[in-house]
């Protein structure tokens, strides 16, 4: 890494690029990271982590405010805030992680398929995504749950099979400028496998958007699957989850208790924004190489 | 003097991640009303920054020091509405690559009636008229048709055109051209000069004329200036320029081309790569790559060699000019001659 | 005369069809000896990469013929194995060293990821044959170890010239290669074509805006105009004594009318502008064959001379 940095550095002619990228991710990107990685404990350990059961009903203790046995207080059916905000990050980061790595993986492949075939193919990938496109991704969910039911694995898949086409128009369109470069005719030429050039070449030159793209839409899965909790097509309860609680809490909110939906509201808000800082020094560093 | 652009001891730092690097060095040179001056350099020798710096189109954060005058004015104290007149009014530039610097999606009527009706407040009649005569004086057949065509629809050469139409549409007293003919074919870019030599002519405007090829500049301009590395190397009047260099880069560099009649078994070529401001070494720049490098060379810069019109020759600022540079070029065989 | 290495005949690339259709190429003949190095000059648009994109197998030809050894080149290679085998008769550097390279891969893997397709030599076998390149080339083990960013365009043409003799072709095709490169640059890779040539034997077929780069590197020439070949020769002899209005007008291009301005350029001075008004423009005169469909619309669209002044030497 240090060799590498030093040849940049001196045969850097100018092209003005930030440093940072070699240098890891900044400190803000720390922070980010710190962050998840905290939100990440909390959903492997929230068994431990947790004080009380989550779904532990207590109707005469509904609406405490912060105390001992409490430390966040309770919500409308008295059970434990900080120990439902600690499981519900379970489904917070399962649900958008498998969003985003279904959709990323399946439109990735399919942009560079199309890119590489080009022709027919390509053209039948941009009509297909395009119609699949202009169907609005929550439209998609709420189909799928009347189809399949509602609950979690309806909604991620619903919103993977929605995020396939903007992840696949972006690649496709970054790709395609990529083919077009002389360096992928010359290795053409040399008889360089099709399959080899697309993966070893291709890939890596359009993967920083690939990261930038995967962040944001983890940002978006989030907010798009505590939405559908939200109007009771995601998770469904008692199961604690962030989005849900936005949506139970909402009657707090009316009775002047907000803290249930102000906690949860908070920690998307947080949670989203430390995916997507992290996604953009992740993108910084991985430019920088190029 | 009466010189129309004074520049004196220009020094240019961007800021690159974080650092301040130097971009050009010390470059000082004037244009005298209607004058012509050639700058030539390799990539790195910061000719492009030259004309940035003039416009004032540097980037946030560099640090200029030196003067620019125009018809002595300090273009670097001028505010806002005084510099956006220098801009509209006073300059014009001319770009390498026209296509880049039109808007894809207005037609070449819009982009050339646009600055007529914003800076001079021309009704749109006018202005498209205006803009009619100025497309036939660039030789432009059916200039209406033109107008309402997209710049996509309109070949390089074309463009250019359209481009030096553009420039002079506010009869500015000043042109930068920056490498206006290198993405161009060789016969487009002799019509694309002689339009631009006439326009100047015509219109009696000044030219700063930026290429990377040094016959170009001997051919279009009176006096031509070589720059290295954001440094000076020489200045002098274009006609004496091949034949008589002072500085051995420019020699190297004359040498360096291959001939159009004449096969060579080895060009001259100079060893290493061009470098850039940042990365020069004290002293002459070019000396890591130079033939005829002392050790003084390295000590202390010497002073640009400038033999311009004005002062007559002097032999003291000769560099260390070989005699084997102003031998005809091509003679040397071999890549280094011994010296 | 031995049996010519590549042979081009009544090559032909149409685009588009019904009323877009245009002819890029049409119906180009010509050969290439072995050892042998042949020039194609031509504006742009004129034809000459489509024809080099024929000939390498990126293109399709609507008509004509081409064989490398006698073997038919026509139709592009289907798989990945014969465009290998192709590779190994014929290879390409192209003009701009800054795209011609892929960014995110080191100067040396990509040589080695090169080499690995055209032989199984191991690990150190491959490094060795990588070195070897290099050093033909003249790049050291640092550059090896960079990414291309950091390296300068002449840098970075050598890497594309070595990737493309990791191949061993017998044929290169120089695209306008040394046409982005600085003046002092452009020295140093013509050299080393030249000395590549006289080791390996490579034959090269050299494709140039640039006359005076062609007098250089090439035997033979051939000036290609709205997709045909108008001139064919000896180079010295397209050169000097042109018998068509192309290279004439590419001449007077170049012509200084004053020789006084340097005594060592008695008839053509390397000057590639300026002194000629607008000679090119416009079709050729009645006598010479009418010109096929071009590719461009070029011929009006280019017209429009401008007044024709007289060719001043730049004097004071």
């Amino acid at each position: 890494m240090s060799a590498t940095a030093a040849i940049r550095r001196t045969g850097n002619r100018g092209t003005g690029r930030r440093t940072r990228g070699t240098k890891g991710i900044g400190p803000s990107g720390w922070v980010a990271l710190g962050l998840l990685g905290l939100v990440v404990c909390c959903a492997l350990l929230a068994p431990v982590v947790s004080p009380q059961a989550p779904d532990a009903v207590d109707l005469s203790g509904a609406y405490q405010g912060a105390s001992g046995a409490h430390p966040l207080g309770t919500d409308a059916s008295g059970r434990d805030l900080l120990s439902r905000l600690v499981t519900g990050s379970r489904t917070a980061l399962i649900g958008p992680f498998l969003v985003v790595a279904v959709s990323t993986l399946l439109g990735t492949v399919l942009a560079l398929t199309a890119v590489w075939c080009g022709g027919w193919f390509d053209q039948l990938v941009v009509r297909v995504v395009d119609a699949v496109f202009a169907f609005p991704g929550l439209l998609l969910a709420i189909l799928a749950t009347a189809l399949f039911g509602s609950g979690l694995p309806a909604a991620v898949v619903a919103l993977s099979i929605a995020y396939v086409p903007y992840i696949a128009r972006i690649v496709r369109s970054a790709a395609l400028r990529e083919r077009n470069l002389p360096y992928v005719a010359a290795l053409r030429v040399q008889g360089v496998h099709g399959l080899r050039i697309a993966l070893a070449h291709l890939l890596p030159n359009v993967g920083g958007l690939i990261v930038a793209n995967a962040t944001l839409a983890f940002g978006f899965a989030l907010m798009d699957l505590a939405g559908l909790s939200f109007i009771g097509l995601g998770v469904q309860p008692p199961t604690s989850d962030w989005g849900a609680m936005v949506g139970t809490g909402m009657a707090g909110v009316l009775q002047q208790h907000p803290q249930e939906a102000l906690y949860a509201g908070a920690l998307v808000v947080l949670t989203v924004g430390a995916v997507n800082l992290l996604g953009d020094r992740l993108t910084e560093r991985w430019e920088a190489r190029s | 003097m009466n010189a129309l652009l004074e520049v004196e001891d220009l020094t240019v730092r961007l800021p690159v991640a974080g650092e301040p690097r130097t971009v050009l060095r010390d470059v000082s040179f004037s244009l005298d009303r209607g004058g012509t001056l050639g700058l030539v350099g390799e990539s790195g020798s910061g000719k492009s920054m030259t004309v940035r710096t003039l416009a004032r189109l540097l980037p946030d954060g560099a640090d200029v020091r030196g003067t620019v005058r125009f018809d002595g004015a300090d273009v670097f104290a001028l505010r806002a509405g005084a510099l956006r007149s220098y801009r509209a009014k006073d300059v014009a530039m001319i770009f390498q690559d026209a296509r880049a610097h039109t808007n894809p999606v207005r037609t070449v009527g819009d982009f050339l009636t646009e600055a007529l009706r914003v800076n001079d407040r021309m009704p749109k009649p006018a202005a498209r008229k205006r803009a009619r005569d100025l497309l036939a004086e660039v030789g432009i057949t059916d200039p209406e048709r033109r107008l309402r065509q997209y710049p996509h629809e309109l070949s390089g050469g074309l463009l250019q055109r359209v481009m030096i139409a553009a420039a002079v549409a506010a009869r500015p007293r000043l042109v930068l051209a920056d490498e206006p003919t290198t993405a161009l074919d060789v016969t487009t870019q002799a019509e694309v000069m002689a339009i631009l030599r006439r326009m100047r002519r015509e219109y009696g405007m000044a030219m700063l004329f930026i290429t990377h090829d040094l016959e170009l500049a001997g051919a279009v301009c009176d006096e031509t200036m070589v720059l290295y590395a954001g440094r000076t190397v020489e200045r002098q009047a274009s006609k004496r320029l091949h034949a008589d260099p002072l500085h051995p880069y420019t020699a190297a560099l004359v040498r360096a081309r291959p001939e159009i009649d004449r096969r060579v078994e080895r060009l001259p070529a100079i060893s290493g790569h061009p470098t850039t401001a940042y990365e020069a070494p004290d002293g002459c720049a070019f000396a890591p790559r130079c033939r005829f490098a002392e050790e003084e060379c390295g000590a202390g810069c010497r002073p640009a060699a400038d033999r311009t019109g004005a002062d007559p020759v002097r032999p003291d600022a000769r560099t260390a000019r070989p005699a084997a540079a102003a031998a005809p070029a091509g003679t040397a065989s071999t890549e280094e001659v011994p010296r | 005369m031995t049996q010519p290495l590549l042979v081009v005949e009544h090559l032909t690339k149409t685009f588009g069809h019904g009323r877009t259709r245009a002819t890029a190429v049409a119906d180009v003949s010509f050969s290439l000896a072995p050892g042998g190095s042949l020039g194609i000059v031509g504006e742009s648009g004129s034809g000459k990469t489509t024809t080099a994109r024929m000939i390498i197998g990126l293109e399709r030809p609507s008509g004509g013929r081409i064989t490398v050894r006698g073997e038919d080149r026509t139709r592009p290679a289907r798989s990945a194995r014969s465009r290998r085998r192709r590779g190994r008769d014929v290879q390409i550097v192209f003009q701009d060293p800054y795209t011609s390279l892929d960014r995110r891969q080191r100067v040396g893997d990509c040589l080695a990821e090169v080499v690995g397709v055209h032989a199984r030599l191991g690990r150190e076998g491959t490094r060795k044959r990588v070195s070897e390149l290099a050093g033909l080339v003249g790049l050291d083990d640092r550059q090896l170890a960079a990414l291309p960013r950091a390296l300068s365009g002449g840098q970075r043409q050598r890497v594309a010239i070595a990737r493309a003799l990791a191949a061993d072709p017998d044929v290169l095709i120089l695209d306008e290669a040394v046409s982005a490169l600085d003046v002092s640059i452009q020295a140093q890779i013509l050299n080393l074509l030249s000395d590549i040539r006289r080791e390996r034997g490579v034959s090269y077929l050299f494709i140039s805006h640039d006359l005076a780069v062609i007098r250089q590197v090439t035997d033979d020439t051939i000036v290609m105009r709205h997709g045909a070949v108008v001139e064919q020769g000896p180079t010295a002899d397209v050169l000097d004594h042109p018998s068509h209005p192309t290279p004439v007008c590419c001449a007077t291009a170049s012509r200084a009318p004053d020789g006084t301005r340097d005594p060592h350029r008695p008839t053509l001075t390397r000057s590639r502008a300026m002194h000629a008004p607008a000679r090119a423009a416009g079709p050729p005169p009645s006598p010479s064959p009418p010109p096929p469909p071009s590719y461009w619309p070029a011929a009006p669209e280019e017209a429009a001379p401008p007044a024709p002044e007289a060719p001043a030497p730049p004097t004071r």
